[in-house]
C-alpha cells in the first residue's frame, strides 16, 4: 500500500473508526489516540493486510486489539493504585472528580458505559453491530471468529446488558433522542 | 443510562428488528437505544485531526516503505553473499579432495610400478607387470586401430594363460 493509498484510506475510513473508538473509549481524546494509532498501524504494517477482507473490517480488528491492550494497561494501573490507596475510604474514591470532563460524563450517561463493563467479546460485538451497523459476516471478519460465535456474543451481550441495567435500577432517560434537542437545552 | 422500558411498546409483536437474530421485544428496544445513543455521541463529537493524521501516516508509510525496501535489499544481498560463500567453500572442499585423491593415487602408482619391477625381477606374474607397466609404453605412438589390435592381443594372451593354469 503506497502513501497515497493510506491517505485515501484515512479519508474514507477515519470517521467510522473514530466513532467506534469514541463509543469504546468514552472520551474524545482517547478516541483520537486510538483512531490515530489504528491508522499508524495501517501505515506501518500495510503489507500485512492481505486483502482477504474489507479494509475497514481489518481496521476495526486493529482498533479492537489496540483498545483491548489499553484497557489491560489501564486495569493494571488501577489495580496498583487500589493497592496503594488501600486505606482510603471507598465512598471518596467512588465520587467523580471535579475535573471530570463533560464529554466523559455524557458518555457515562449512555448505555455504552454499561456495555463497557461487559466481557471483551460481547462488548466488541455489540459495538460493531449497534454502533457501526456492520453485518454479522463483517463482524466475524473483524473479530476473526465464526458467524455463530458473533450471533451468540451479540445475543448474550444484550442479555447481560439487560441484567446489568435491571440490577442497577431503571432511571430516567438522560440522553435525548435527537441531538438538536440537546443543543437547545444546553443554551 | 438505564434501559428505557417504554420503548418496547413501540415495537409491534412479532416484529423482526434484526436480520438474523430473533430478539425479544425488550432486547430489540435495547438494541435500538444503543444505536440511537451511538449516533447521538457521534454527532455530538465528530471526528477531527484527520489532516494531521494524514500527514503523519504518510510520513510513517513512506518510512515504512523505505525500510521494507532496505530490508528486502538486505535480505537479497545476504542471500547472494551466502550463496557465493557456500559456492567458494564448496569449490575449495572439492579442490582439496582432488589434491588428496591425487596425493593418494601417486603412491599407488609408485607402488604399482614397484610391484611390476618386483614381478619382472622375480619372473613371477610377468604378464601383470607387462600389462601395468608395459601397456602404456606399447600403446604410445600407435593409431586407434593399432591400439585396439594390441589390446585384443593382450586379452587373448591373458585368456590363453588362464586356460593353461587350469
Amino acid at each position: 500500500m503506497t502513501p497515497l493509498d493510506i491517505e485515501r484510506a484515512i479519508d474514507e475510513h477515519f470517521p467510522r473508526i473514530w466513532r467506534a473508538a469514541l463509543v469504546l473509549a468514552g472520551s474524545p481524546w482517547d478516541a483520537d489516540d486510538l483512531a490515530q494509532e489504528t491508522f499508524l498501524v495501517l501505515a506501518r504494517q500495510s503489507a500485512t493486510f492481505a486483502g482477504r477482507s474489507s479494509l475497514y473490517t481489518w481496521l476495526y480488528g486493529v482498533l479492537l486489539n489496540l483498545e483491548r491492550r489499553e484497557r489491560r494497561r489501564g486495569g493494571l494501573c488501577r489495580k496498583k493504585l487500589r493497592v496503594l490507596w488501600e486505606d482510603e475510604p471507598a465512598e471518596r474514591r467512588a465520587l467523580p472528580g471535579a475535573n471530570t470532563a463533560a464529554e466523559v460524563t455524557e458518555w457515562k450517561s449512555t448505555l455504552w458505559s454499561y456495555v463497557a463493563r461487559l466481557p471483551d467479546g460481547q462488548r466488541q460485538a455489540l459495538v460493531l453491530r449497534f454502533s457501526e451497523h456492520l453485518t454479522y459476516q463483517e463482524i466475524a471478519e473483524a473479530l476473526g471468529c465464526p458467524l455463530g460465535t458473533v450471533k451468540s456474543r451479540i445475543f448474550h451481550g444484550l442479555e447481560s446488558l439487560r441484567e446489568l441495567l435491571e440490577a442497577e435500577g431503571v432511571e430516567a432517560r438522560l440522553v435525548p433522542r435527537h441531538p438538536q434537542e440537546d443543543c437547545k437545552n444546553v443554551v | 443510562m438505564s434501559f428505557e422500558e417504554d420503548q418496547s411498546r413501540e415495537i409491534a409483536p412479532g416484529e423482526r428488528t434484526d436480520e438474523a437474530l430473533d430478539f425479544s421485544q425488550n432486547m430489540a428496544a435495547l438494541a435500538r437505544q444503543l444505536r440511537d445513543e451511538a449516533d447521538w455521541l457521534a454527532e455530538r463529537y465528530p471526528a477531527s485531526a484527520i489532516d494531521r493524521l494524514a500527514a503523519a501516516a504518510t510520513t510513517v508509510a513512506t518510512t515504512a516503505l523505505r525500510w521494507s525496501r532496505l530490508k528486502r535489499f538486505g535480505t537479497v544481498s545476504g542471500v547472494c553473499a551466502a550463496t557465493v560463500l557456500v559456492a567458494i567453500l564448496g569449490w575449495r572442499a572439492v579442490t582439496n579432495r582432488d589434491g588428496e585423491v591425487s596425493d593418494v593415487r601417486a603412491p599407488v602408482v609408485e607402488q604399482t610400478g614397484q610391484v611390476a619391477q618386483l614381478n619382472e625381477a622375480g619372473g613371477l606374474g610377468r604378464q601383470t607387470g607387462e600389462t601395468i607397466g608395459g601397456e602404456e609404453n606399447v600403446l604410445q605412438g600407435l593409431s586407434g586401430a593399432e591400439q585396439e589390435a594390441v589390446l585384443d592381443l593382450l586379452e587373448s594372451h591373458a585368456a590363453h594363460q588362464a586356460s593353461l593354469s587350469i
